[in-house]
């Protein structure tokens, strides 16, 4: 069993489409993961590190995006444990190929950076098992045009890496279902409820809130979503 | 002979929700999925060590200490077993945070979970079992470590609710309450009454609307920030005030506190429904969100109402204890609630629910177990009393979310959300992820499962 402390709440909360996100992922990952082997985890920011660990039901090793992710992961290391000892494995700035081939039993990538992704995906191609699950939160549309309005944007959250679906598909990648989070109507709920609470309406002001988190993860594929959670699966090689 | 209906309606009520409830146990404790005001937590079903534990445990020693069956005593000690084992090196609890699972450091949820692991101490050393001690030491590391070390914020004498803001938060504060006045109890060290029970409930009746012959009268506000008052009354967290202040008010001798309780206890029945339901929320601006109104939880209601017995204060409760055993499901389990779906409209229902009403919640049930464990003389063996045409625990209810029709289906090893016949979302019990098509609210147009 693997557990995170609270140690992780000096990051602050998640955001609720990166919870939901998460939430999906783990599933994923835990329902085709390969329990032998541990899951890798690549991560562009500290609470991206803390959300994953805290779902882990396992072995984790961690690839650092950046200095400060690298620096949570070495907290959290400290109080992860599985089977009493530390679940977490702290890797250097890149994968080892010759020693990580097919050692990954799944990926959650959250999320990849327009500078390294394409290294990183030839990396983790090698070093997942033959149809490990592969979990990438990637933006969606919406991100570009809301970006504007994120006034809490932390640095390691998702950016553009358009050819990244290209380059799957191009490997043998077998995508699955895409999981889209937030749009239009999220933002529009979002907005009414700051707005409520201005006018001194609390009551409007939950309702809209909950208006908000059901339109956050709204029936379907929306083109302007502002967060997507990528699901696709290694293919077999021989 | 009302009372003598209401306990044998709860000893059936009882035996069935027991059995469902060793359905939803997995490895590591209660699991199962989650329904809020606040949000949802549907995907992470594992077990969870939250306030479940509070009334799993004090209801299963109210049941051994009323019909001296030892399988309660058992259940009640395997759960206290459970926390246990899930705590962590730094006292918190595994995945203790309710809604907001997974994760640790969840309030109340980890002094609620102290308040089962420091009752189930009290009787285990009153029998003179010798293996008591272990529990009141893992309330005690908790107790130290979260609330002492990292919450208590001694210039403002006040425990916080989060450790990087000057939160209050006073029904968390009054379990905290609760959790405390046990372990000065059982530890005989009084000074923690005088340090932190003390200015807790100070700080809690700070809270409460001294407006006498207003509606908002009694009621106890949610929060504070700093100095803010937030001024949002719910009903069912104003019964969460009332065992705490009652143990201070037993402790200290404070009058002050056992007469706030009896203000919040009338701020409860002033806003009740005809139909014995509460609404979920009041604004100091007069406004109502009535809707979700719980059923499950109603059990802590009542449960606080009855504690005020002694105190001459006995209300005619018959249309609540209506309203919750009304809400029980073939499967065993109680209905969360009724409502979810007009959350956002607030427009009465319409009369086919939404699954979230239905979906049975553990961290709800306990509330409803503990409450109707109080009622019982005896409970006859499981089997017995499920052979008097009482279904077993297969459930299948039609309901609506998002305006399109969709089957809530449970049976022993798995609960799922049905559409066109193929499954949107399945937990099978037991295991610690759901699996969904998509985010809940994404179940009205997903695909069916594979």
């Amino acid at each position: 069993m693997l557990a995170v402390e609270r140690a992780a709440a000096k990051f602050g909360p998640a955001r609720l489409e990166y919870r939901l996100a998460f939430d999906l992922a783990a599933a994923a990952l835990a329902r085709a993961g390969d329990g032998d082997r541990p899951i890798i985890l690549v991560a562009s920011a500290p609470i991206f590190v803390r959300e994953s660990l805290a779902r882990a039901s396992g072995r984790v090793a961690v690839l650092a995006d950046s200095a400060a992710v690298a620096e949570a992961a070495r907290r959290l290391a400290n109080s992860v444990t599985f089977l009493g000892r530390s679940a977490v494995e702290l890797l250097g700035a890149e994968i080892d190929g010759a020693q990580a081939t097919g050692r990954f039993g799944g990926c959650l990538w959250a999320s990849p950076r327009p500078e390294t992704w394409l290294r990183r995906l030839r990396a983790l191609d090698a070093g997942l098992a033959d149809r490990a699950p592969l979990a990438i939160l990637i933006p969606g549309n919406g991100a570009r045009l809301s970006a504007f309005s994120r006034t809490a944007w932390m640095p390691g959250e998702p950016v553009w890496t358009d050819a990244l679906r290209r380059q799957l598909t191009r490997l043998g990648y077998r995508t699955g279902r895409a999981y889209s989070f937030g749009g239009p109507a999220s933002l529009v709920w979002a907005a009414i409820s700051r707005l409520a609470s201005v006018a001194r309406r609390p009551d409007l002001a939950d309702r809209c809130e909950a208006a908000y988190r059901s339109a956050l993860a709204g029936p379907g594929h929306h083109p302007l979503a502002r967060s997507t959670l990528l699901i696709a699966h290694k293919a077999t090689r021989r | 002979m009302m009372a003598l209906r209401l306990a044998g309606a709860a000893e059936v009520a009882v035996a069935r929700l027991d059995r469902w409830l060793e359905t939803m146990r997995g490895p590591g404790g209660y699991g199962g999925p989650v329904v809020h005001w606040w949000g949802d937590c549907l995907m992470f079903c594992g077990a969870a060590l939250d306030w479940r534990y509070e009334g799993i445990i004090a209801a299963y020693l109210s049941l051994f200490e009323r019909t001296g069956q030892a399988r309660w005593l058992g259940r009640a000690q395997r759960a206290g077993d459970d926390l246990v084992r899930g705590q962590l090196p730094g006292g918190h609890f595994r995945n203790s945070c309710f809604e907001l699972n997974p994760g640790v450091g969840g309030t109340p949820h980890e002094a609620a979970a102290d308040v089962g692991l420091l009752l189930l101490a009290r009787v285990l050393r009153d029998r003179g079992d010798e293996g008591w001690r272990v529990y009141p030491e893992a309330a005690e590391r908790n107790l130290t470590r979260f609330y002492f070390e990292q919450l208590w914020d001694e210039p403002e004498q006040r425990f916080r609710d989060d450790p990087h803001r000057p939160s209050f938060v006073p029904n968390k504060a009054a379990t905290l309450v609760e959790a405390l006045c046990l372990l000065a109890d059982l530890t005989g060290r009084d000074e923690i009454l005088h340090r932190y029970v003390r200015p807790t409930a100070d700080a809690i009746i700070d809270h409460q609307v001294g407006s006498s012959g207003t509606p908002l009268d009694g009621g106890i506000a949610q929060y504070s920030l700093g100095r803010e008052l937030i001024g949002k009354y719910f009903p069912y967290y104003n019964a969460r005030c009332l065992p705490g202040l009652l143990a201070a008010h037993e402790r200290l001798g404070d009058r002050r506190y056992l007469d706030a309780g009896l203000r919040a206890a009338s701020f409860l029945l002033r806003w009740r429904d005809p139909d014995g339901g509460f609404p979920q929320v009041i604004y100091s601006n007069g406004r109502v969100n009535r809707y979700p109104r719980w059923i499950a939880a109603i059990g802590d209601v009542l449960r606080a109402l009855d504690l005020l017995q002694p105190y001459g204060f006995e209300p005619d409760l018959e249309r609540t204890r209506s309203w919750l055993l009304g809400g029980q499901l073939p499967s065993g389990a109680f209905r969360s609630a009724e409502g979810f779906g007009s959350q956002v409209s607030q427009r009465p229902p319409s009369g086919t629910p939404d699954p979230r009403d239905l979906l049975p919640v553990v961290g709800w049930n306990d509330k409803a177990l503990r409450y109707l464990a109080t009622e019982v003389t005896e409970v006859r063996d499981d089997e017995t009393v499920l052979q008097e045409g009482v279904q077993r625990s297969i459930s299948a209810v039609r309901c609506v979310h998002r305006g399109r029709p969709i089957e809530l289906w449970e049976d022993d090893r798995a609960i799922e959300l049905r559409r066109d016949g193929g499954a949107v979302y399945r937990w099978l019990k037991g295991t610690e992820w759901a699996e969904a098509a998509g985010p809940w609210a994404m179940l009205a147009s997903c695909q069916a499962l594979a």
